[in-house]
This record gives C-alpha cells, sequence and structure tokens, in this order.
C-alpha cells in the first residue's frame, strides 16, 4: 500500500518523493514520499529491519537514495554530502566526541561555520541552558550519565538551528524510567524550540506519546501516516493494527448480504467493508477495550454486535480487569474492564460480549496477510 | 591450609625467581663486566672503572653507527606507522579482498627474516641496484614492522565507533577535518604505540640490516664486527648503552601517553571541584 504524500506548501520543511533505495539487488526502501510541515514532530515507526534507520541515513546524506527526490525546505539536497545539508543527527549511540568538554561538543558545528567566539559562547550556553545542563560545560562527556549524554548530544545538534532536526532511536539505550522522562524533556524541547523534528523509533508508546504525526515502516514500505489517533483507530491494514495497541482478530467470511459469517454460523454486522469482495476470508479485528459484558437483560442493539463467548481467566490489573477468553467459534478473545465495574463475568462461565459495529477493523486475507 | 598456602608461596617465588634470573642475569652479567678494568670481556674482577663508556662515547665509528641506527629507526617508524595508520582506515570499510590483502600484509611475520633479507639481497644483486641504508635497509626494516604498526595501530581504529566521526561530518566537518579533529586524537596513542614499537624494532634489526647494509654501519652490525675482531669492555659499555637508549625511548613514550590520560583527568576533577 502506498502511502498519499500529503500535498506540500510552503510550510514542507522536509519532502521525500518517490524514494527508493537498493543494497545491490535488495530493496531496502520501497516508494516512500512524506512531507514534513513545519515545525511538525514525525515519528518513523516500523520494526528491526522496516529501513527507518535507513530513511533517516538518506535525509541525513549518509546514504543516497537509488531513485527519488529529498528536499529541504523546497531545495533538493539529493546530492549533498552531510556537511552540506541543514540537517543534524541525534544519534543512537549518542556519538559525543570523548577528547572534548561538553562546551566543545556543543560548540563543533559552529567552530567549523566559523562562527565569531562571542556569539558562539552565547549560542552554545543557550543550547546548554535548553537542555538544562549549563553547569556540566567544562565536563567530560563520560563523566555523565545516560540520559544527560543525550541531552548533550541534543543540544549539540540543534545549537546549529538545522531545518529539521534527526534523531535515531535516541532514547533506546536508556532504562524505563529514565526514557518516560526524556520523553516529556523532548516533548519541552521541540516545543520550545519549534525545529521539525523526525524521529525514529520501533517503540509504538513512544511514537504515540511524542508525535504529531507517525508515519507506520514495515519492510521498506510505508504503510500509513497519520496521528496516533488515526491510525490507532483506523488502521490502513493488518500489519499497522497490529504494530498499533492489541487487537483480537477473528478469521470468517465476508458475505455482502449477511455480513460476516463466523465458523460457527454467527453472524457479526460490519461497517466498513470497503475494499473487501463478497465472499471472500475476511479478518476481523476489535480492539480489547471496546469489548464491554452485556447483560441479558438489555436488547441488541442494531449497531452492535454481540456473540457469547466461555471465560476462562479474568487477570486483576489495578484500574483495569483483564478477561480471557473463548468465543463461541473457539478463537481466543481478551477485553479489558474498568475495575469500577460490576463484573458480569466469572471464570468458567459463559458471558456475552458486545461491541460497536464502528469497533470492528476488517481486512481481506491474502496468502502473505493470512490470519494467524 | 596455611601450611599448603606456604608451600604454594615458596614455589611461586622459587618459580619467579628462576625466570627472572633466566632473563635478566646475562644482562647484569654484561653491565658488571662494562665496568671491569680488565683487557678482556672476562673475569676476574681487577677493578672499578668508567674508562670503557668513556671510550666507548669517543668512539666516533660507535657513534656515527648510533645516529644511523636513530635516523633509521625514526624513518621506520614514522613510515610503517602511516602505511599501518592507512591500512586499518581502509580495513574499517568493507573493501574487495580484504582477507587477502590482510593475508599478503601479515606472512611476512611468519617468514624467518634471513629468508625475505636474502630474497630481498638477491633481488637488488640481480637488479644491479646499490644496497645502502636508505634504500635496501629502510625496505627490508619496513617490510619487517609494517605489520607491527598494523597491528598495534587497528585494534584502536577499529574499536573507534564510526557514528562518531559521522557526527562530526553531521556537524559541517569536511571528511579530512572531521579526521584531524575527531578520529587523529583518538587514536593517537595507538600511533606513538605503533612508532616506539616499530622504531625500536628497526634499532636492534641485526639479520636482516646484516644483508642489507652495503658498506654502512648501524649499531648492531658495528656492535657485531668489532666483536669479531677486537672485544673488548668498551663493545659491553656501547651495548649496556645502546640498551639504555631503547628504554629510555620506550620509557618516554608510555610516560608520555599516561600523562595525556592524566590531564584528561584532572580536568575533569577540576570541573567537580
Amino acid at each position: 500500500m502506498t502511502a498519499v504524500p500529503t500535498k506540500p506548501t510552503e510550510q514542507t520543511d522536509l519532502e521525500l518523493i518517490g524514494v527508493h533505495k537498493r543494497f545491490g539487488t535488495k530493496p531496502v526502501l520501497t516508494d516512500i514520499n512524506v512531507a514534513v510541515r513545519q515545525g511538525e514532530f514525525l515519528a518513523i515507526l516500523g520494526p528491526s529491519g522496516s529501513g527507518k534507520s535507513t530513511l533517516l541515513k538518506i535525509v541525513a546524506g549518509f546514504e543516497r537514495q537509488s531513485t527519488g527526490i529529498v528536499t529541504l525546505r523546497g531545495a533538493d539536497v539529493s546530492d549533498l554530502p552531510p556537511y552540506r545539508r541543514n540537517v543534524n543527527t541525534v544519534f543512537q549511540s549518542y556519538a559525543l566526541f570523548p577528547h572534548m568538554s561538553v562546551f566543545e561538543n556543543v560548540a563543533y558545528g559552529l567552530r567549523r561555520k566559523g562562527v565569531k567566539s562571542t556569539v558562539l559562547r552565547t549560542r552554545v550556553d543557550e543550547a546548554l541552558e535548553l537542555v538544562n545542563l549549563s553547569r556540566f560545560a567544562e565536563r567530560a562527556p563520560e563523566t555523565l550519565s545516560g540520559g544527560e549524554q543525550q541531552r548533550v548530544a541534543i543540544a549539540r545538534a540543534l545549537v546549529n538551528r538545522p531545518a529539521v532536526l534527526l534523531l535515531d532511536e535516541p532514547l533506546s539505550a536508556l532504562d524505563l524510567k529514565i526514557r518516560r522522562r526524556m520523553q516529556q524533556e523532548l516533548k519541552r524541547i521541540h516545543e520550545d524550540v519549534g525545529t521539525t523534528f523526525l524521529y525514529v523509533t520501533h517503540d509504538q508508546e513512544e511514537a504515540l506519546v511524542l508525535a504529531d504525526r507517525i508515519a507506520v515502516m514495515r519492510s521498506g514500505h510505508c504503510e500509513q501516516i497519520g496521528t496516533g489517533a488515526e491510525i490507532y483507530h483506523h488502521p490502513a491494514t493488518r500489519f499497522v493494527a497490529d504494530f498499533i495497541g492489541e487487537t483480537n482478530w477473528f478469521s470468517g467470511v465476508f458475505d455482502n448480504g449477511a455480513g460476516i459469517i463466523m465458523r460457527d454460523g454467527t453472524r457479526l454486522r460490519t461497517r466498513a467493508t470497503q475494499g473487501v469482495a463478497n465472499n471472500t476470508r475476511v479478518a476481523v479485528g476489535v480492539r480489547p477495550e471496546r469489548i464491554r459484558i452485556a447483560t441479558d437483560r438489555e436488547s441488541c442493539r442494531p449497531d452492535e454486535n454481540r456473540i457469547s463467548a466461555m471465560i476462562n481467566k479474568i487477570v486483576f490489573q489495578g484500574s483495569s480487569l483483564r478477561i480471557e477468553g473463548r468465543t463461541s467459534w473457539g478463537d481466543p478473545i481478551e477485553l479489558m474492564q474498568q475495575t469500577d465495574r460490576d463484573a458480569a463475568a466469572e471464570p468458567g462461565k459463559s458471558a456475552t460480549l458486545a461491541w460497536d459495529v464502528s469497533a470492528m477493523l476488517l481486512f481481506q486475507v491474502t496468502d502473505e496477510r493470512s490470519a494467524s | 591450609m596455611t601450611a599448603q598456602q606456604n608451600l604454594t608461596r615458596i614455589v611461586f617465588t622459587i618459580v619467579a625467581a628462576v625466570v627472572l634470573s633466566f632473563l635478566y642475569v646475562p644482562v647484569l652479567t654484561l653491565i658488571i663486566l662494562s665496568f671491569n678494568d680488565s683487557v678482556g670481556i672476562s673475569l676476574p674482577w681487577v677493578g672499578f672503572t668508567l674508562r670503557w663508556y668513556g671510550e666507548a662515547l669517543a668512539n666516533f665509528g660507535a657513534f656515527n653507527a648510533f645516529v644511523n641506527s636513530v635516523k633509521l629507526g625514526i624513518c621506520v617508524g614514522i613510515i610503517s606507522t602511516l602505511i599501518g595508520l592507512l591500512t586499518a582506515l581502509a580495513f574499517r570499510r568493507a573493501i574487495a579482498g580484504k582477507s587477502l590483502v590482510l593475508a599478503s600484509l601479515l606472512i611476512p611475520l611468519l617468514i624467518p627474516g634471513i629468508v625475505l633479507a636474502v630474497a630481498q639481497a638477491v633481488l637488488w644483486n640481480v637488479a644491479g641496484w646499490t644496497m645502502n641504508l636508505w634504500t635496501s635497509t629502510l625496505i627490508g626494516h619496513l617490510i619487517y614492522t609494517s605489520p607491527f604498526a598494523f597491528l598495534t595501530i587497528f585494534p584502536r581504529v577499529h574499536r573507534f565507533d564510526p557514528n562518531i566521526e559521522a557526527a562530526a561530518m553531521d556537524l559541517g566537518a569536511l571528511p579530512l577535518v572531521a579526521f584531524w579533529t575527531i578520529v587523529l586524537p583518538q587514536i593517537a596513542p595507538g600511533l606513538v604505540a605503533s612508532f616506539l614499537f616499530c622504531f625500536t624494532l628497526s634499532f636492534d634489526e641485526f639479520v636482516r640490516t646484516l644483508f642489507l647494509i652495503g658498506s654502512q654501519n648501524t649499531l648492531p652490525i658495528y656492535l657485531w664486527s668489532i666483536i669479531l675482531n677486537n672485544p673488548s669492555p668498551q663493545t659491553s659499555a656501547i651495548a649496556i648503552l645502546s640498551m639504555t637508549f631503547s628504554l629510555v625511548m620506550v620509557a618516554t613514550g608510555s610516560m608520555l601517553l599516561r600523562q595525556r590520560r592524566l590531564i584528561g583527568h584532572s580536568s575533569i576533577t577540576e570541573a567537580e571541584s
């Protein structure tokens, strides 16, 4: 599936048009079209090997795309080396200069541009202040913690006022607690400087928390670009639905008149039928938090699906309960429920589960994407 | 338990003493005899004198050979370090025939020195070239020392995170500037070590030099010729002086390396206080 490029406007800082990349004969990126708006925080999200790091290297200038165009603020930079591109990178390994102080690390880019020493001092001080590291200016990088080193790397890149800041999984080397704090820190820095951020990550939660928009990558393709909510609620492909959030998947046969017919004859109503041919096998997805337990007293609404399921297990998770069961046609099913609600389910007993028709995700099953 | 520990301790001490005397008694003997006021390098002990050292320092032939050795050693040190550095840098990339290049570079380590030296001498004869210090000897030494230079430098270059160099270019440094300001300071200790190592190898080299020197002298060749013709305690004095020079070179080098590190540390502690 090809992502539809956002219509480029004057406010577009970075644009990739029809970018392909092959290593030898092996395609690594296929037809990437992305436009990043000025000041936007765009996350490139994908599993390892999806080509997201290669994409970043192409923007930075460390790799040359096989075909296609990369523009920065409207100018084609496809053939410019990294040192002539107005972008700066925050590397996963920080890549600080170990023999230089924090100040000299941050000053490096300005020194290369021959910025006068008075101006240089002011700008480096500003950058260090932005990341709250002013007091560490004279320290050696190796004496700082991982999170502090990462902030030095961010200051070192931002001090050059790049058109786009590229971040290559910058938080993946940090432990969970510091990572959470750095997420907040990154978000604040982004709001403070207003620079366009292109952020590569394999962590869907990180992408959802940080990014204005997310581009989901899979084996060199861009599967979908959109806001976190768009991608979560309206995934373009089953891969996207699986990669972001959890989903119950059932397989059935789509019948134009009757809806989806499951193995035991249960019929599910659906609204999203576009692109699904009659009498074909389909995968039906429902997010666990969209499913609720219906009592027998309430009657079935027309825009609702009801099924019966055997409850196997109820796991108390603090604010929520995770309820595991098996549908009448034999597929496992999971749902989340607020703890304060009366749980109308008991392990070992059957229950009626209900969800809104609008909660259904529907994908045609093809050979390569067969239901698991 | 304690008795057993004591026994182990005694055994270790004896083994260590045997090994150390094995290593150093010959040199000690030479040092002692160089102060003996006798005409031969032998006992009995006649009396203490510094005469042989005085003669050694005044010996023009020895001094000339020493200067040749130092000049040659410096050139060999610099050139082989450059060869080692460039090869190590090339090996960071995926290059065609990498293992073949590596093998051809390291095989000279396995061929006996005398074989390579004779082969080179034969080549010089066949070609009708004149052998001297700055052609045949220099090349012979480089063949010998370059693999060591590579083996000293490569681990440092290999350990260097290529992203750090990439970061420099990302920040606007031309490739050469990035190398000069970022890569070189990081691998400098390896280069210094390589220079000292190759200098010492060249300074002490005998077999290859003997076949390739032509009519000139290096210090080992000079020592060998006077031992054959006219051995006297002056010979041991020259040997001791040459050894002292080598040791001072190596000690200075390692002190330089350590000092660099200490400077780095003190600036950190200053910042912390």
